[in-house]
């Protein structure tokens, strides 16, 4: 089995997504997702030589961000009494609010559901990790960002044909990929 | 990609304008020219379908990325630490 090494400096291009992706359903903040993300990477350069080789760089992360969610869990919940959820809607200045906050969640979506998506979620980044990375970092601007092809074009200077010559690739790739792992 | 003549494409130009509609940036023109490549080509018929499977999966999926300006400042925070470190060491 060959031995993995750390390289920091592509840390953040190669696993952000995969790391925030991991870190938004479990907090359900972008902001604090955010510096989740980055606190794992400071805390892996810090670590680094604890490294052993026997995990990949992303396992290893991730297992940092673990930790990291729960220290955030433990430090929010950390004074007596914020554990509980209050209901009060005696509130006057939420006069007319606690309607909207009633509405139930859609009927299609369960728990299951969710949980699948996030495997989902963290299979296509996974394959995104695997197919050729100018391709992918493409393929992301384009499909998940939304971005205008025109936009795409000048950011990475290239020209529209080439565009969709990469973006074909990146999809056969990536579909590929997915069928092994996910169908 | 030349405009097909009679609605008539190849099989990589179909794959090409099958992709553009994915991201709806086909024409009218290109649409019409898959539907029929795809009557006559399976090659093409299992691809589009395959590809469209996968634009659903992206779009259940509901990604979420890091937007750019998020990706530089956790890069900046890093770098710094990295050269922290390096001029510690040394």
């Amino acid at each position: 089995m060959p031995k993995h090494s750390l390289d920091p400096n592509k840390w953040v291009d190669k696993y952000a997504d995969y790391l925030f992706n991991y870190a938004i359903v479990r907090v359900n903040d972008r902001e604090i997702a955010n510096d989740l993300v980055s606190e794992t990477f400071l805390a892996g350069l810090n670590s680094k030589d604890n490294f052993l080789g026997k995990a990949s760089e992303r396992t290893w992360l991730i297992s940092i961000l673990k930790r990291k969610v729960i220290d955030y869990y433990r430090r929010i919940n950390s004074q007596k009494g914020k554990a509980e959820v209050r209901i009060n809607y005696s509130d006057d200045e939420n006069d007319g609010e606690w309607l909207e906050e009633q509405v139930a969640d859609d009927f299609d979506r369960s728990a299951e559901d969710e949980m699948e998506n996030e495997e989902l979620r963290l299979a296509i980044l996974e394959c995104l990790d695997e197919i050729n990375p100018k391709h992918a970092a493409i393929f992301k601007m384009k499909t998940i960002d939304g971005a205008d092809t025109e936009a795409v074009c000048n950011e990475f200077k290239i020209t529209p044909s080439n565009l969709w010559v990469i973006i074909h690739r990146a999809r056969t790739a990536l579909a590929a990929c997915l069928e092994k792992k996910w169908l | 990609m030349q405009k097909p003549k009679f609605f008539i494409l190849n099989c990589s130009d179909a794959a090409n304008c099958c992709d553009k509609k994915e991201y709806n940036e086909a024409s009218v023109r290109e649409k019409t020219s898959i539907i029929i490549h795809n009557l006559f080509c399976k090659k093409c018929r299992d691809y589009s379908a395959k590809n469209s499977k996968l634009t659903q999966l992206i779009k259940k999926a509901r990604i979420k990325g890091c937007t750019s300006e998020e990706k530089k400042n956790i890069k900046e925070r890093l770098k710094q630490e990295i050269s922290k470190q390096e001029s510690s060491s040394s």
